[in-house]
Parts: C-alpha cells; sequence; structure tokens
C-alpha cells in the first residue's frame, strides 16, 4: 500500500463531516457512531425497520448470509450497522427481538459483529442524511416502505465507499464487501501483496 | 479584479429575483426532517450549491487554461526488440509483457477469428507480427500527396484516389509508454486554503495528452501507486479485452499491466472485393478525438472524480492529409510530422519536464497550436480544505459547483485572430452540457438581465462541427450550440479571426466566453427548474434540432474565457488561416449497415429498479456474459460480415442515460421520443410509463452527417428509444456497455457482452475461464500457481450455476491455438 502524502493536508472525508451522534443499539448499549461505530472499522451500513414486509426481510437475510463469508477476512474489524427508519416504534427490545430471527441478538464468537441501532428520530435523520442514504425525491424519502434495498459498505478510514445492491448473489456481495471495505491488499483481492 | 466580474457580483441580488428565484427558495426551504439543522452537507463548502452554480467567483478567468503535454515514449521498436525486453529500465526492470497482469494475448497470439482475414493462428510472436502485416491489409499513405480525394456526388462524400500504401498492423515500429498513477497535491482553487489530494496519471489532472498514429502500436504500461484499484478505459478506441479497460481487469495497488493498443483500422467485408480480397481496412474508422479514464469496478466514480482521466489524439492519414493541406487548422509541416514516429529523436525531450516533449515546432509531435483540447468536468470543493469533495451517496449523479476546463477551474486562454479547432471532451461524471460561444457583452447582458433562449441562440456565435465522440465528419455542419453528454466528444472548428473581423483593431483584444446553458440541478438530467423533478420537457431531444423549442439557462454558466489578440500581418503570412468552411467535405461516408447483415436483434432497458440501476431487470455481475454477439468475419450473410441491431430504452423516471459501448462504434439508426409521456412525470412521481403513449420518430430530425456518423455513446433523454447497428470486430473476449452517467454505472447500469466466434458458443458455461481475465492475458503471475499456466487472478467467488451445457466442458471457452511457449 503506498504511503500516504504528507499529513499536513487536511482531509475531506465522509468521516470527517459526520457528527458523533449517541445512537442506541439492540442490546441497550449507547454508542457513538464515530468513535464506536466507523472510525477505525469496515462496515456495511443497511436501513430496516422491524415491521417490514418489503425488502427489509430479504436485506437481513442476506446480511445473515454473508456473515459467516467475512469473519475469515475481516475478523473483529468489521461492523454490520442495520439502522431503523422508525425509530419512534423500533426501541432497543424490539431490534433485539428482530435480530434474533437472523441469529444476531448476542455477540457470536466467530461471526462478525451486527448491531441494530435506534436512537432519537433527531440522530438517526442526522445519521441517515450524513451517511448519504436518503431518498433525492422527498416524497419517496418519506415513505419508509420505499427505501432502497442497498448496502452501504465502506472503510471510512481510506474514505472508500460503494453502495451494493442487496439484492446481488452472495458470492458478488463478499468480493465487492472485501474489496472496498478491506484495510490490506490481502482483505482486498484475497491474494498477497 | 477585472471590470466584467463587477457586474456579475452585483447580479447576486438579480439571480434570486430572476425567474427561477421561487423555486430557488422553496428548494433551500425544503426540509426534510430537521435536515436543515443536521444535514452535514449543508455547509456551503462541501455541498453542492446548485442555485448559485452559474455564480462566478471574483478570481474566475485570471488562471491560464493549461493544455495538456505530450508524453513522450521510452522505446522504440519492432516486435523482437520489445516483447521481452526491460525496455523502461533503470526505474522499471520489468520486461514487456511480464508484468502481474500480463498483456494481452494478442499481443503474440492469433485468435482462430483472423482466419478469414488470411491470418495463420498457429504462427505466435515475431512471426505471426509478420503475418499480420500481411493480412491485416494496406491502408492508403498519403504523405506529400496533395490531390488523391475526389467528391462522389452520389455519396455526398469524398472517395480516396491515391495509390500509395503502407500496412495497417505495424507500419511504424511499437511505441512504449509508462504512466504511473499517483497521488499528487494540486492546487484546484486560489481560494482554497489547500492542494487537494488528486488521483492522477503521471502526476497531472487531466492526465498526460497521448498523439498515436494508425497504423503504429503502443504499449502503455501503468502503473499503480494509488491507495484503489483502477482500471483503464480506452474510451472511442478498438483494442483487446485485456487493454480494454474491463471493470475487474484491474491495476492492483503497487502492480502494473501492460495495455496493448494496436491502432488499427478494423477490417470489413466489401460488397465487391477489390484489390486486397474480400476483406479492406474499414477507414471511416479510423480515430480521431479520444480518452482514457478509470473503470474499476463499483469506483469509477470515485477514481474519476478524483482526477483518473486524460485525453488521447490519434492521427490516420485523411486527417494528416487535412492538416497539411490547410483545410484543419494547423502549422504546416510540423502538425503532421513526428520526430519519434521510426525511433526515438535527439533533442526533442524538454530538460524542464523529463519524459514529455518540448512544446516546439518540429519537437513535439503533430505539434498544432491551434488544436485545443478542453476536458469539461465540474467538481465540489471544500474551500476550507481544498479536496475535492465526493458525495458516495450521489444515487442520480454527481454534479459540482466548480466548473474546470482541463484541471483549472474557469480558465482563460489567448487565442489569435484565426480558425481553432477545439476537440471538446465532457468529462464530467453526470453533467451534460450545451455549449455556445457568447461576446462579451451579450455575458454581461446575460448575467445582468437574463436571456430568452430566442436571445441566446441569437445572440450565439455560430462555429462548425467537423465530428463527435471519436470520429471525424463527412463534412463541417454549421452550428450555433453542440450538446454534449457525459463521455461525449465535439470536434468543433472555432472562427475567432470572424467574431473580430468587424471590430477595429484599435479596440483591442476582444473576449468571448465559452458557456454552458443547460439547466441542471441534480444528477437525473437536465431540468427547467431548480427543484428536484421539474420539467422534463426542457430538451425534448438529446440532439440539437431545429424547430424544436429549448429550455435554456437565462444566465449561463461560463466555462472558458477567450481573448482574441490580433496577429501580426507576418505571423499570418508564415501561417495562414485554416480554409475550412461549412458544407466542406471532410471524408468518406462510412456505408450503412443493411437490414440483410443483421443476425440478431436485442432489446436493453435502462431503469431504476430494487434501490440501483438495472439494464432488463437485472444488476450487473462481472462474471457472466449478458450477450455473446458474434465476430462479424465468422458469420457471413450474402458474402458480407454479420451485424446486430440493439434497441436501446429508456425505462423511466425523467432519468437521462448516455449508453456507451465499449469496443465498436455504432450507427444510429433511429431514434424515438414519446413526447406525451413527459407529462406524466411530476416532481415526485418517477414512475416509468408503460406502454408508450405516442412515439414519434424524430430520427428526421438529426442532419444526416451526424446520423450516418460513428457514435461510441448516445444519450437516452427521458422516454426516448435509440435503435443502433453494429459490427464486432477483431478482439474476442468480454467487454462492457453501460450508461455514462458514472453512478448509475457504479450502481450496477452495467452488462458485458462476449464477442465469440461461432454462435454456438455459450460463454457462460466456463466463468472460471474468463473472469479476472485468464482467457485473454499473456505472461502475468498468478502467485498461488507460479509453476503453473501464466494468466491472472483465478476469480475467487464461485462459478455462475451450473448450466445444462455445462458438461462440454472449460475447453469451449477458449476458441485459440495451443498457447506458445515462454
Amino acid at each position: 500500500m503506498p504511503p500516504p502524502l504528507a499529513g499536513s493536508i487536511p482531509t475531506s472525508r465522509l468521516l470527517d463531516r459526520l457528527p458523533d451522534l449517541a445512537l442506541l443499539n439492540h442490546r441497550g448499549e449507547t454508542v457513538r457512531l464515530v468513535g464506536d461505530l466507523l472510525a477505525g472499522r469496515a462496515v456495511v451500513i443497511t436501513a430496516m425497520y422491524t415491521t417490514c414486509r418489503g425488502s427489509c426481510p430479504v436485506t437481513s437475510q442476506r446480511l445473515a448470509d454473508v456473515r459467516g463469508a467475512l469473519w475469515p477476512i475481516f475478523g473483529r474489524r468489521l461492523s454490520i450497522l442495520s439502522f431503523t427508519l422508525e425509530p419512534e416504534v423500533d426501541t432497543p427490545e424490539k431490534l433485539r427481538d428482530y435480530a434474533a430471527a437472523y441469529g444476531a441478538d448476542a455477540r457470536a464468537e466467530n461471526l462478525p459483529d451486527w448491531q441494530f441501532l435506534t436512537g432519537s428520530p433527531t440522530a438517526i435523520e442526522r445519521m441517515r442524511r450524513g451517511l448519504g442514504l436518503f431518498d433525492l425525491d422527498p416524497a419517496v424519502d418519506r415513505d419508509p416502505a420505499r427505501h432502497a434495498a442497498v448496502l452501504l459498505c465502506g472503510n471510512p478510514d481510506h474514505d472508500r465507499w460503494s453502495l451494493l445492491p442487496s439484492g446481488l448473489r452472495a458470492g458478488l456481495l463478499v468480493e465487492g464487501i472485501r474489496r472496498i471495505a478491506g484495510f490490506t491488499f490481502e482483505q482486498r483481492y484475497g491474494i498477497r501483496a | 479584479m477585472s471590470a466584467v466580474h463587477e457586474p456579475l457580483l452585483a447580479s447576486r441580488r438579480d439571480v434570486l429575483k430572476s425567474a427561477f428565484a421561487g423555486a430557488a427558495t422553496a428548494a433551500l426551504a425544503t426540509p426534510v426532517g430537521d435536515a436543515s439543522a443536521a444535514d452535514p452537507f449543508a455547509g456551503a463548502t462541501v455541498a453542492f450549491d446548485k442555485a448559485n452554480q452559474s455564480r462566478l467567483p471574483p478570481w474566475a478567468f485570471t488562471q491560464p487554461l493549461v493544455v495538456p503535454r505530450i508524453l513522450r515514449p521510452r522505446a522504440i521498436g519492432q516486435f523482437p526488440d520489445i516483447d521481452g525486453q526491460p525496455v523502461f529500465l533503470p526505474d522499471d526492470p520489468v520486461p514487456v509483457g511480464r508484468t502481474f497482469h500480463g498483456i494481452a494475448r494478442e499481443w503474440s497470439e492469433t485468435p482462430a477469428a483472423w482466419e478469414a482475414y488470411g491470418c495463420n493462428p498457429t504462427l505466435t510472436g515475431a512471426a505471426a507480427w509478420e503475418d499480420r502485416q500481411k493480412c491485416f491489409r494496406q491502408i492508403p499513405r498519403l504523405d506529400g500527396i496533395a490531390a488523391h480525394f475526389a467528391i462522389d456526388p452520389q455519396q455526398d462524400s469524398i472517395k480516396y484516389l491515391g495509390t500509395g500504401s503502407m500496412p495497417n498492423w505495424n507500419a511504424f515500429p511499437i511505441k512504449c509508454y509508462r504512466i504511473p498513477m499517483v497521488e499528487a497535491l494540486l492546487p484546484l482553487r486560489p481560494d482554497a486554503a489547500f492542494p487537494a489530494r488528486v488521483f492522477t496519471y503521471g502526476g497531472t489532472a487531466p492526465g498526460p495528452m497521448l498523439r498515436m498514429r494508425i497504423g503504429q502500436p503502443v504499449v502503455v504500461r501503468f502503473d499503480n501507486r494509488l491507495d484503489t484499484e483502477t482500471s483503464v478505459h480506452f474510451h472511442g478506441g478498438h483494442n483487446p479485452s485485456h487493454a480494454d479497460g474491463f471493470p475487474v481487469f484491474y491495476v492492483l495497488p503497487g502492480k502494473q499491466r501492460d495495455y496493448f493498443w494496436p491502432n488499427i483500422v478494423p477490417l470489413e467485408r466489401v460488397p465487391e472485393p477489390g484489390p486486397q480480397g474480400p476483406y479492406a481496412p474499414a477507414l471511416t474508422e479510423a480515430q480521431s478525438t479520444v480518452w482514457y479514464h478509470d473503470h474499476a469496478m463499483d469506483i469509477t466514480a470515485f477514481n474519476a472524480s478524483k482526477g483518473l482521466s486524460g485525453m488521447m489524439q490519434v492521427f490516420s492519414d485523411w486527417e494528416l492529409h487535412l492538416l497539411r493541406t490547410g483545410v484543419l487548422p494547423s502549422v504546416g509541416e510540423a502538425s503532421v510530422t513526428d520526430p519519434d514516429q521510426d525511433g526515438l529523436a535527439a533533442g526533442v525531450e524538454d530538460p524542464a519536464r523529463p519524459g514529455y516533449y518540448l512544446r516546439e515546432p518540429g519537437k513535439e509531435p503533430f505539434f498544432n497550436p491551434f488544436d485545443i483540447p478542453l476536458v469539461l468536468q465540474d467538481k465540489i470543493i471544500d474551500r476550507n480544505t481544498g479536496q475535492i469533495v465526493y458525495d458516495p451517496e450521489a444515487h442520480n449523479g454527481y454534479l459540482g459547483d466548480t466548473f474546470f476546463a482541463n484541471g483549472v477551474a474557469w480558465p482563460v486562454a489567448r487565442v489569435g485572430d484565426r480558425k481553432y479547432r477545439l476537440r471538446i471532451l465532457d468529462g464530467a461524471n453526470a453533467r451534460v452540457y450545451r455549449l455556445r460561444i457568447l461576446s462579451e457583452a451579450d455575458f454581461i447582458r446575460s448575467q445582468q438581465a437574463g436571456l430568452s433562449a430566442d436571445e441566446l441562440a441569437a445572440a450565439a456565435r455560430p462555429f462548425l462541427q467537423i465530428g463527435k465522440d471519436s470520429w471525424m465528419w463527412s463534412q463541417a455542419l454549421e452550428r450555433t450550440s453542440v450538446v454534449l453528454a457525459m463521455a461525449n466528444r465535439a470536434d468543433l472548428i472555432v472562427d475567432f479571426g470572424g467574431m473580430v473581423r468587424d471590430v477595429p483593431p484599435e479596440a483591442g483584444p476582444q473576449v468571448f466566453y465559452l458557456v454552458n446553458t443547460m439547466p441542471q440541478f441534480d444528477g437525473r438530467g437536465p431540468k427547467g427548474k431548480l427543484d428536484d423533478g421539474g420539467d422534463p420537457r426542457v430538451l425534448p431531444l438529446p440532439f440539437d434540432v431545429p424547430g424544436r423549442p429549448l429550455v435554456e439557462l437565462d444566465r449561463p454558466i461560463a466555462l472558458v474565457k477567450f481573448v482574441v489578440e490580433r496577429e501580426t500581418a507576418e505571423f499570418k503570412r508564415a501561417h495562414p488561416d485554416a480554409s475550412i468552411v461549412a458544407g466542406k467535405r471532410l471524408m468518406e461516408n462510412r456505408r450503412r449497415i443493411p437490414d440483410a447483415d443483421v443476425v440478431a436483434v436485442r432489446e436493453f432497458v435502462f431503469e431504476r429498479g430494487k434501490g440501483a440501476w438495472q439494464i432488463n431487470g437485472r444488476f450487473y455481475d462481472p462474471t457472466i456474459a449478458n450477450a455473446a454477439p458474434q465476430i462479424a468475419s465468422t458469420g457471413q450473410r450474402d458474402g458480407r460480415d454479420c451485424a446486430e441491431e440493439w434497441v436501446l430504452r429508456n425505462g423511466g423516471g425523467g432519468w437521462w442515460h448516455p449508453i456507451h459501448i465499449h469496443l465498436e462504434s455504432h450507427q444510429l439508426v433511429s431514434y424515438e421520443k414519446d413526447f406525451p409521456a413527459d407529462d406524466r412525470i411530476g416532481p415526485v412521481d418517477a414512475v416509468p410509463v408503460r406502454p408508450p403513449i405516442a412515439p414519434v420518430d424524430v430520427t428526421a430530425d438529426i442532419p444526416n452527417t451526424e446520423l450516418v456518423a460513428n457514435h461510441d455513446t448516445t444519450i437516452l433523454g427521458p422516454n426516448t428509444t435509440a435503435r443502433i447497428r453494429m459490427r464486432f470486430r477483431t478482439w474476442p473476449g468480454p467487454f462492457v456497455f453501460h450508461c455514462h452517467n458514472l453512478e448509475h454505472e457504479d450502481m450496477r447500469m452495467m452488462f458485458n457482452f462476449e464477442v465469440v466466434p461461432d454462435p454456438a458458443q455459450d460463454p457462460n458455461v466456463a466463468p472460471a475461464a474468463r473472469s479476472h481475465g485468464n482467457a485473454v492475458t499473456l505472461g502475468g503471475r498468478d502467485p498461488a500457481a507460479p509453476a503453473g499456466p501464466v494468466g491472472e487472478l483465478p476469480w475467487e467467488q464461485p462459478p455462475v450455476p451450473p448450466t445444462p451445457v455445462r458438461e462440454a466442458g472449460e475447453f469451449l471457452i477458449d476458441p485459440r491455438g495451443p498457447r506458445p511457449p515462454r
């Protein structure tokens, strides 16, 4: 990996522009968006809500499918973050029940961390806008049922991001996530440099 | 601050009073949640300031326009001097063809499909190159020949009558270039606090310009020193799959790939066999204005916005003839000669810039100060940090409010009072330009009071268009505006002399502005209003056609300022003005592909789906072939090569999709527009209209010269359908076609087509053999199997689910002869 240029030049990464919001995860813990969830980590981020009958169950199942394959690549350095679009309804308890359906309610030994996030409506809205997970069409944006079935995967430190449709087959998703979010050459491309 | 800027700044208040003001303030005040307080992109310097994109900063037009420097080859020689030789010593010991990602198999091996041309597929290496010099036929050589053209009144074009010729393949020795991809610190705005970290080819953005000649093969070693994987696409070229920039044929960080660009014109079967037999080089396929840019999977938009693009020019003997005879702007002999044509010449390199030519006549190849390439781009620059701000979530497409030409924000160019050739590239991620040229007085009037579309059309200065995309047209057309979608090029002749002819010389230098009048406020496409949604009827057609109403920015966005200075009589005598006028015949017309040659019709619908972008309801998958067209020479009908017709349909929603097809130029057969469907698109409703309500064939609105010309990118405006035809020639292997709105492309609006020698060959039965380019790569290193066969990385993904013909085995994919011993 080439060395970064002189550190005196400031960066304008997505990470630099995000507020360090306080959120609640499905285990009832308070977590900081930047400090705990993004900085120094590889992430896969998606929006959901527990009563969704549209794309959320499919997306969540797809994440459950690829979670095992991501562990040997990333270990603990990858987080999967599913944040709710209905923070007024989705309490940590409801999120925990939802997570249980995908085997993500408790920390697992050999699986990447998967957190379901809620918080104050303001905080969720700021996070959503900050990460850009909104639709330019305000009518579509106001309707949670019409949210996009996409995964925002990225490496906040390297400012590498990509939106992957969750409808991709699992093999392509794993390849995309590791290549975009990986820290090292080997993580990204599956071979030694 | 010059006089022109003060009224611009004073007009800030007028902007808010303008017709757009209601929409502007409404859009800015629209609350989404409590985003007004929360949106981190709301900071003025990190967000796209769409309401004020026409406003110029006080320092606009103070920085001179930079014309990219011409890169010099590091070695020139015949195949045995180059193949396997460490020509990039001392700083790069890796021999040609032995880089990590190897070189195209066609470098040394001959595809079986070339047997139709008379090639011997069992030959390899130097013997194969000798063989190809014969089987790729001869092309006319026009050195020193002044009058070997004649106007053919039936074809309404020019015919070549000369007798001199040279080989199409390897007429001149191979040139080897080396371009490192490095991060560089470049100041992008003078009012920014820091220089920007820019992804560059060779340290500049846009990258260095390559000037190449038809008949002269080129190897370019791209050496990736960036913290990102890249893939270099030669846009508008006709090159091997390995060297075309297929999205997953990467140059990984720290690795290198040798791109082999043979610079041949493809062969076409002629209706009546001539002295060269049934095949002859299709001379109308010779490129002129081409470019290179990044094409890496998922992150093309990010990489391109950070700077990875550059211009190239290719010279055919036809074009050199037009330059030599003064039809096109040139400085005579120096504009048609290349000191490095047959080997590295002495004294032509700039000692101040090693690796680049001295910018002097006789030193720089095809030296031409009257030929100005312009790469137009828009970016968001964070003035606090100086960095390029890329919004990774710009679903609709990334727009910026700082306008660049050749990497300089709002530059000024000093030109003489004569004809100039401007070769303009829309290098933006998602912006469609409508370019006009306005005088200073008209421009100031537009900024102070606004000009209606009719007033703009009346004020716009006419110019000539002589080409689109890679290719020159058969004749020069007069225009007062030109629409450029992403990746389109326009080859223009602007007569600055004519513009100042009626101005007395004592009035001093005269000022003209290249302006963009296309109203566009989001990545969806041009719009008449500032708010999202808006009126899709802003532009009924993505072409400039007379008689159709236009909606234009009443305050155009200025892009480049031209200061026209008088040349001395002595200078004019030494360098006569170009003779080109409207209607001038330039090139032979391309032959239409007749109905009888079409062996397959395919339809592709481009639309939004499942939160991203799809073609025919599917996301892009690099491991499968979505179409397998037959290589033209292997499938014939009535003694002609086979061809395909593709129907490209915009699936609706008001989005604009410029569709770019790799490998081949296409002919436009028809263009349909469903005008009533436009009325169904409101600001919030993006539901496609199906079936079409009342499509109208508007093909006749497009000038015939443009219609029959070659295209590599055709824009689909809202509710439009284009029918195109093309032949798939020369190069087997996977290629892509996609929407050139780079965000749409990254979010999977892309398909593969795999050119196969036999229609019975299904490329999907053996995906492992072709993925990552194993089937198209010669050399290269596979660390997992160092002693095994050559080739790129094995594809790590599980193969595509088996098909019933999978038992046919892994061998079906590879139509070639045995590999040569290395």
